[in-house]
């Protein structure tokens, strides 16, 4: 599920070498949004028991807040995030490269609990905050692709 | 093999596992990532989950047998567990009591470093038997 990415800045016009011709260094990813929210309606399709341990079907509250959030964010945030089902019938968000990982799993419709993850720089935080406080959400985001590479 | 099954509330019940025994974790197809050959931590952030003593489960595949096609088997340490602050108790299964390798592994109270856990988990668990996602 790898996306389109680029890594460094990015000319908009040929011939104007001033700064403002330059795009903030990001990951541009037309499809982000579509495509994301593709994987996450896919998690409707899961049977019961899908993990055989005997999880429900993704409870459709979460897939719906899910798909909101992701078309909440800023274009050209980050790279695409995995979409994985949890046991209890929501869903988890996870950014992941080398040591350096960010998870948002939905605990309920309104509020996410997330996991900045990065032991190498002593970094196991987290907490629950709520679905809409998308600023701090891009915040979260933003610690991850600043370290990533991709 | 039900998570839901197993109370929180009663806390464990069963003799506690060794700490050198390994145990099995069934993964499946959804919390493995393919490209990057690692197991989601999705697949051990509950508050209480199952896996398999595997001494008394005799094998991977035996463990695997009672799952669905494609799902895979991750293994870890007991003591790795329990290092991170997890109880794990040999408890019957209520869905398949004829199991005799069951046991609870339950995840460290509070509950405020329930994702930590588990990515730790994820972390040290090796995968003997990857999942097969459908194509």
């Amino acid at each position: 599920m790898r996306s389109p990415t680029i890594h460094h800045k990015r000319r908009l016009t040929e011939g104007m070498e001033t700064d403002d011709n330059w795009v903030k260094e990001g990951r541009y990813d037309s499809e982000f949004v579509a495509a994301v929210q593709k994987e996450i309606e896919a998690l409707r399709n899961l049977p019961p028991n899908w993990d055989g341990y005997g999880a429900p079907v993704i409870d459709p509250r979460f897939i719906d807040a899910a798909k909101r959030f992701i078309a909440s964010l800023p274009d050209n945030l980050a790279f695409r995030p995995l979409v994985v089902p949890t046991s209890n019938g929501s869903l988890q968000l996870e950014w992941h490269e080398g040591p350096r990982s960010l998870e948002l799993e939905f605990e309920s419709p309104r509020t996410f609990r997330f996991l900045q993850w990065h032991p190498e720089e002593g970094i196991e935080e987290e907490d629950t905050i709520a679905v809409e406080d998308t600023e701090r959400a891009v915040d979260l985001i933003n610690w991850f692709t600043r370290g990533a590479c991709r | 093999m039900s998570e839901a099954g197993a109370s929180v509330s009663e806390g464990p019940t069963g003799p506690p596992v060794g700490d050198d025994e390994d145990l099995y974790r069934c993964i499946s197809p959804a919390w493995w990532v393919a490209d990057e050959r690692r197991v989601s931590s999705a697949a051990f952030s509950y508050p209480v989950f199952s896996v398999d003593v595997a001494s008394l489960a005799g094998s991977p595949q035996a463990t695997l047998s009672r799952f669905r096609p494609g799902s895979g088997i991750a293994s870890f340490l007991c003591r790795a567990a329990r290092q991170e602050g997890c109880e794990v108790h040999l408890e019957v299964d209520a869905e398949y009591p004829e199991n005799q390798a069951h046991a609870h592994v339950y995840m460290p109270k509070p509950n405020s470093k329930r994702k930590t856990t588990a990515r730790k988990l994820a972390n040290v668990c090796r995968v003997l038997i990857p999942p097969k996602p459908a194509e």
